[in-house]
């Protein structure tokens, strides 16, 4: 093992060090970085000339500034080095700094993007691999490719005016005339009865009450002026989460008599959280990520602890599931104060709370819950276009994958013995269907890291995309360099992660 | 249930479900009352600009982006104000200044009594005497550069008009100076501005502020390069911001002298408040923020409220359509620039247009009328095909020196056949090749030049269209291009055309070499009253399309666009941009 990551270790230390010779040398020549002085006409032009000269070691030929920059980079990688700073870009600014504050913010943006990719890929895979070739596989497998094919861009700029603009001016004044309601609720009822499937019956009554639910839902919260003033109280997290702890229980324990007191510690696990969230009501208003932290750790605990409490003979399994119950419910809380939030940030946003471009709302001055959710409506737009794109790879292959498995041998021999369908597909299925998209996974954080490109110039992200966009349109290639580095020492780690997991995850490989 | 009954339970379903949908809309509520009910005026207008501000000093050669200049129109007093128009308005609230001898040039500055930096510091001697150690060059720093030149301590974007005027004559706190000038200069009235506080400069370099700065002014009097090291070290970096603005360095160390101040930045985004402090008319809305956001992205950025103002770099027609699918919600005001499209030609020894009866022809033969039809004029109708050099049309001399320019008019419209008489009278061998360079990343010019060879190749040149990436570099070296087209952002300043015309000047890679034009200029930018300058120019123009130094194509148009809440924003074509009123905006909610 050891000896193993070494090797590639020294392999990619090499691979990254022609790779960035390549890049430092094509983007040197791909324009004159005295361009824009040049052309300007005003004065000081020889002094700006001079100075980009000196910042750019321009008098210096390129094999020769590529040694520079190394020479700029060994430093940061000497332990004690001083004067790290990358280089410097064309205005004679260190480069680190840049690429620090840079680095954090396109993070934010790419594993908000990735995880939730994942998660509605799997999901989304499993189920239409378990409906193979049926109305809903087909469907998805249209949307995915439809996504496969969309040039960002362009998603983009359809995200903007459609769930930006034409939604801020719905959320202004929220009304659906009755029509539109239907329309909504036959969709809905639709959608449904594909995805749960099954007999003609069973489909009919799950489309009509699907689509009465749906109807009924978005009739009460149009009536109540929801939208304007969204709400979802205790009442509201209770409810909920003990729907949640059900379906958890169900999917990872199962109804069984023998697991009943799974379900019932979930059930509690809830009910306790929801208990915790109430008694740390006073504390909301003053939250900070520290106290935050801590309640989140407090509903966990008590999660987990019904599960031990109540658990029984299974009681493992019971304080897992306890604890997932705890994490829903801390996800309702920060919700459910997220949406109190809603008010205050329309107003600041001057009733255009879902922005097109931009990281945050300037002189917001709000609570801890209010600055999230302006952070997270920020987000909202990069993320969902981010997402659509990598979604629909994540579901052909965990489909593909769950096939694959579903079909081998042992999953024969594990429903020959009579285990029942959810134990069968949830424990024998799922997890080995996961493996190869660990690999996927790691590919694909080191790929969205360098794809951030053109979503964070479209969304107005000040992140690494910008960073390179802006560095190769100014022929500035420090920053460009700062970017490349970083993308390409991502892809060799990640790439030597995956390895490292696939032998973690699957014995038959060993790494040598 | 059997099937019979079922379908009857969907009939009635559906049928009370279009008996519902035939009746009106669901939800819509009024609104919220809100917390400032009795105002009428929203206190923030956002602006939305394509780039951070990179610094609080933008007179260091580092700190070149126009977008500290947006910034600086609002929080940074000076002596003049450059309208629209191009003419200069002295702005009496900062301070007054008059011409009191011609020989020597002599201006006598007096900063208003009341005048004081938003941390209430007087603006006096100090500040006057910094700006000029600054910016004059006369600091040595006693380093040898690698390519033998010595570099000043401070790191000026530019010394021009500066560099003319002797070491400012004063005592620490004094509320005025007087510039006395080695030689004319002839953009002497717009020299007061890019006033630093010297206080500031002092207390981070060491010195005392005590007396009014008079340590400071003492050492740049005496001379003391040591301790005026350290004062040019923070003058040059200490009020750089980082790169994309992630925050303002301490707020203290950048106090305005304009009706506003800063007050914070995040994410590349600067606010600034209205200044307390501030002596003159009070700026009519709270807050102004400056949000950056991709050029692309402002006309739905606009759409959505997230800006209320803007002022592309590069209009385009695109943009202009865009503006105007959003009718009435956003207002548009359009213009030609200061920067102007043009044809260059390569008029020196051995080059192919040493003839003028060739660069004559060439003229007869660019389509301008057309050019000015298809890139121009889908921007802003009003477009023109520009027929001077050194003024615009956007400024206010434009007409009255063309009518004294009879030669600018001779190549208005395409003649082919006088094209082909031209040519055959200067002996040239036809097809006449010419290499025809641009800038490869430019489809407009691309286009451009495509149309030109349509109309010129009929007239016997064969024009050779060639991408360049690298324009400028090839133009500085003779015979690899023959004509070039590009565009000169203009200043709009008197003096600062001249190293375009004469002999040998930096950027006249068309070799061109006129005894004439070499003498008027001398005498242009020794000019003391503006006005004197006009027809020393006019002859000049004459003289340049007489002899044919380029072809001008067209002014670049340009436009600001506005939310229609928004009263006040008006185009400028000048380096100031569109903010340069953003002081009398308002928003209504």
């Amino acid at each position: 093992m050891l000896v193993f990551v070494a090797r590639r270790l020294v392999v990619s230390f090499f691979i990254v060090l022609a790779s960035t010779a390549l890049m430092y040398v094509l983007v040197a020549l791909s324009g004159n970085p005295l361009q824009r002085l040049l052309e300007y006409n005003g004065p000081g032009r020889a002094e700006r000339i001079a100075a980009r000269t000196r910042a750019l070691n321009l008098d210096v030929p390129v094999p020769g500034r590529y040694v520079l920059w190394l020479q700029d980079v060994g430093r940061c990688i000497v332990p004690g080095g001083d004067d790290c700073t990358m280089g410097l870009d064309a205005q004679s600014r260190p480069v680190l700094p840049q690429l620090q504050s840079a680095i954090g913010s396109t993070l934010r943006l790419v594993i908000a993007a990735t995880v939730l990719a994942l998660l509605l890929g799997v999901i989304t895979g499993i189920v239409t691999a378990l409906r193979q070739y049926s109305t809903f596989d087909y469907g998805v497998t249209l949307i995915a490719f439809l996504c496969f094919s969309l040039p960002l861009f362009w998603v983009s700029t359809l995200l903007k005016q459609y769930v930006a603009i034409d939604l801020n001016s719905w959320l202004a004044n929220p009304e659906m005339t009755y029509a539109a309601l239907l329309g909504v609720a036959l969709i809905a009822g639709l959608i449904w009865a594909v995805v749960i499937g099954g007999e003609r019956r069973t489909r009919l009554i799950v489309f009509g009450v699907s689509a009465v639910a749906t109807f009924t839902t978005l009739f009460v919260l149009l009536t109540t002026n929801w939208f304007r003033r969204p709400t979802m109280g205790l009442l509201g997290i209770l409810l909920i989460g003990l729907v949640m702890a059900f379906l958890w229980a169900a999917l990872f324990a199962g109804l069984r008599p023998r697991t009943r007191r799974v379900l019932y510690s979930a059930l509690a696990a809830a009910a306790a959280g929801t208990v915790v969230v109430a008694l740390a009501g006073p504390l909301m208003r003053s939250m900070t990520w520290w106290s935050f932290i801590a309640v989140s750790l407090v509903i966990i605990g008590v999660g987990v602890a019904a599960g031990l409490v109540g658990g029984g003979h299974v009681k493992r399994l019971a304080a897992q599931i306890g604890g997932l119950v705890g994490v829903t419910v801390v996800v309702l809380m920060a919700i459910d104060q997220m949406l109190g939030a809603y008010p205050y940030v329309y107003r600041r946003t001057g009733g255009r709370p879902i922005p097109t471009t931009g990281s945050e709302t300037p002189n917001l001055d709000g609570n801890f819950w209010q600055t999230n959710l302006d952070l997270a409506l920020h987000l909202l737009l990069p993320t969902l276009a981010i997402m659509l794109i990598s979604f629909a790879s994540y579901t052909r292959y965990t489909r593909a994958s769950m096939l694959d498995v579903l079909n081998q041998d042992y999953v024969r021999t594990a429903r020959a013995k009579g285990l029942n369908e959810r134990t069968v597909i949830v424990r024998h299925s799922f997890r080995n269907a996961l493996i190869p998209l660990a690999t996927l996974v790691a590919f694909d954080f080191a790929g969205v890291l360098g794809g951030a490109v053109v979503t964070e110039t479209v969304f107005g992200w000040s992140g690494m995309g910008l960073m390179f966009q802006r560095g190769l349109t100014n022929v500035d290639p420090n920053p460009v360099m700062a970017f490349f580095l970083v993308t390409a020492v991502a892809t060799v780690v990640f790439n030597m992660i995956a390895d490292i997991a696939y032998a973690y995850l699957d014995p038959r490989i060993r790494l040598s | 249930m059997t099937t019979r009954r079922k379908s009857v339970a969907v009939a009635a379903f559906a049928a009370s479900a279009f008996v519902l949908a035939s009746c009106g809309t669901a939800g819509g509520g009024g609104d919220e009352p809100t917390d400032e009910a009795s105002a009428n005026l929203a206190d923030t207008i956002t602006i939305g600009i394509e780039q951070t501000p990179d610094a609080y000093n933008a007179n260091t050669a580092d700190a070149n982006s126009v977008y500290n200049t947006y910034v600086d129109n609002v929080t940074q007093g000076s002596f003049v104000q450059v309208l629209p128009d191009g003419t200069v308005e002295h702005d009496e609230e900062f301070g007054t200044f008059e011409k009191t001898s011609d020989d020597p040039l002599t201006v006598k500055y007096t900063f208003n009594d009341k005048a004081v930096w938003s941390d209430g510091t007087p603006i006096d001697f100090d500040d006057a005497l910094l700006t000029w150690a600054a910016l004059s060059g006369t600091h040595p720093s006693g380093e040898k550069a690698e390519d033998g030149s010595e570099p000043d301590l401070f790191n000026a974007a530019s010394t021009n008009g500066w560099a003319e005027v002797e070491m400012l004559q004063g005592n620490a706190g004094d509320k005025s100076f007087t510039m006395v000038f080695k030689q004319p200069y002839a953009d002497w009235e717009v020299l007061g501005s890019g006033f630093m506080p010297a206080h500031i400069a002092a207390e981070q370099a060491g010195l005392s502020t005590d007396d009014n700065g008079a340590e400071l002014v003492k050492a740049i009097q005496d001379n003391d390069t040591a301790k005026l090291k350290k004062v040019a070290d923070f003058w040059n970096t200490g009020w750089a911001y980082e790169a994309d603005l992630p925050s303002l360095p301490d707020i203290a160390l950048l106090p305005a002298s304009g009706p506003y101040k800063y007050d914070n930045a995040s994410n590349g985004t600067l606010t600034v408040v209205k200044n307390d402090k501030w002596w003159g008319t009070p700026a009519k809305t709270e807050k102004l923020v400056f949000k950056t956001v991709n050029a692309e992205e402002m006309v739905q950025a606009l759409q959505n409220g997230e800006i209320d103002q803007f002022d592309p770099s590069n209009a385009t027609a695109d943009m202009v359509s865009q503006l105007e699918g959003l009718g009435d919600a956003v207002k548009v005001e359009k213009g030609e620039s200061l920067s102007f499209s043009h044809v260059d030609l390569d008029t020196g020894k051995g080059g192919k247009f040493e003839d003028q009866r060739v660069r004559q022809a060439f003229a007869k033969c660019i389509p301008r009328e057309d050019l000015v039809d298809k890139f121009a004029k889908p921007v802003f109708d009003g477009a023109q095909v520009l027929r001077l050099h050194e003024y615009l049309p956007a400024q206010a001399e434009y007409e009255d020196v063309l009518s004294q320019v009879p030669s600018a008019k001779l190549y208005d419209a395409v003649d082919i056949d006088g094209a082909k008489a031209l040519l055959k009278e200067a002996g040239v061998k036809t097809p006449y090749d010419i290499t025809f360079r641009f800038a490869g990343q430019s489809q407009l010019r691309a286009d451009q030049v495509a149309l030109i060879k349509a109309s010129c190749d009929q007239a016997g040149f064969n024009i050779k269209s060639t991408p360049d990436n690298d324009v400028f570099t090839t133009l500085t070296h003779p015979g690899e291009w023959d004509a070039a087209v590009f565009g000169w952002a203009g200043s709009g300043l008197i003096a600062s055309g001249q190293s375009i015309y004469v002999s040998k000047g930096a950027q006249n890679y068309g070799r061109y070499s006129n005894a004439k034009v070499d003498e008027l200029w001398d005498q242009i930018v020794q000019v003391t009253d503006p006005a004197d300058a006009v027809p020393l120019k006019a002859q000049m123009e004459e003289q340049l399309w007489s002899d044919l130094y380029n072809i001008t194509l067209y002014a670049n148009p340009g436009l600001t666009a506005f939310s229609s809440k928004v009263t006040g924003p008006a185009y400028n074509p000048t380096q100031y941009g569109g903010t340069w009123n953003a002081m009398e905006w308002t928003k209504s909610l």
